[in-house]
């Protein structure tokens, strides 16, 4: 039973503070009343549906402010303005800045991620476990290979740099992919999300592990487009700033 | 409203003067239990259940205390249109269940 208690700690941190002590006690109590194999089995249920219940106990939460919405869709579309100026005229700008700008380049997404991120938490009832889950996310979803990056040369674990350049496509892919589910924003943008997501996958991913493939070439025909008009699009949807248009 | 929302419903109308704690709503409903509590959060947060826990003495009872459900009236005419509305669904999933899960869930 020691184990089983440690195991519904442990589940239980997905849940908001108010809510663990009840399921631990009560999800305990069931699975003391139940023997062998069976226990087990529905100790391994329990734990995995937790996200579930966490869902259940989900508060409304108000969109983010007007402000702080206008500011992310600026930030947005003023990296991806600044990402297409060093891409399309390099002439223009001193060696350094176009250096600077293409290193910036998967720090566009940052805002928007870390809004959403924070949002999501505050809605799952907060508390410091739930915030330093969003912390993680915004920064090594919405800034990419440069966090990932520069823990993976500080650390010397190659590992990290490649898990780091799966989260931004993989966490665009998943928030669009709800957003199309749930019907949340227009479909035909939450499918350039997905698009986009898939594009960064397979850039990112690409860089790293195999950075000869042709795979690239075909990320990289698919990224552009779609984020040139789910960047625009997104941004002009925040900066409109309309409450239910203040997330991604 | 769902099959199994609709089968929870039942295991707690069945007898409305009797609590059910989780264990017996599972083996009534032949559901697991990660898929009991959410619905019993959704239940109580609506106002159809109450729940409390049962008064015993952990040690002299060799067990943890249960959580114990009642329906509530809003409950009660809940589960009363529900059963109208699909018992057959309800009572054909209850077998078709205890022969897919394993470790015996449905016993």
């Amino acid at each position: 039973m020691r184990l089983l208690r440690g195991l519904l700690a442990l589940a239980a941190l997905i849940l908001p503070p108010a809510h663990r002590p009840r399921w631990r006690e009560e999800a305990l109590a069931l699975l003391a009343e139940v023997r062998g194999v069976r226990r087990w089995w529905f100790a391994l249920d329990t734990v995995v549906k937790v996200p579930v219940l966490a869902r259940q106990f989900r508060e409304p939460v108000p969109p983010p402010g007007r402000w702080l919405s206008v500011l992310t869709g600026l930030g947005l579309l003023g990296a991806s303005g600044a990402i297409a100026l060093a891409v399309l005229a390099p002439a223009g700008l001193p060696e350094d800045a176009a250096e600077f700008l293409f290193l910036m380049a998967p720090c566009a997404m940052v805002g928007v991620v870390a809004v959403r991120s924070f949002w999501t938490a505050r809605s799952y009832g907060g508390g410091p476990l739930a915030y330093l889950i969003a912390l993680l996310i915004s920064v090594f979803a919405g800034t990419g290979p440069v966090a990932a990056g520069a823990l993976s040369v500080a650390t010397g674990f190659h590992a990290i740099a490649v898990a780091g350049a799966f989260l931004p496509g993989l966490w665009l892919i998943t928030v669009s992919g709800a957003a199309l589910l749930r019907r949340t924003s227009p479909p035909a943008l939450a499918l350039m999300g997905v698009l986009c997501g898939i594009g960064l996958l397979g850039v990112l991913l690409g860089l790293q592990l195999w950075p000869a493939s042709p795979l690239n070439g075909l990320s990289v025909i698919l990224l552009v487009p779609a984020w040139t008009v789910w960047s625009v699009w997104t941004a002009a949807r925040l900066i409109r700033a309309r409450p239910q248009q203040r997330l991604v | 409203m769902t099959l199994q929302v609709r089968l929870v419903l039942q295991a707690l109308a069945e007898d409305p003067g009797r609590e059910r704690y989780g264990l017996e709503i599972v083996d009534w409903t032949g559901l697991m239990p990660g898929t009991i509590y959410p619905i019993l959060a959704r239940l109580e947060q609506a106002g159809w259940l109450s729940s409390e826990w049962e008064t015993v003495d952990e040690s002299a009872a060799g067990r943890p205390r249960r959580r114990y459900y009642r329906l509530t009236p809003d409950g009660l005419t809940a589960a009363a249109a529900a059963a109208t509305t699909a018992p057959r669904a309800a009572t054909r999933l209850r077998p078709s269940l205890g022969r897919i899960l394993p470790g015996e869930a449905w016993s």
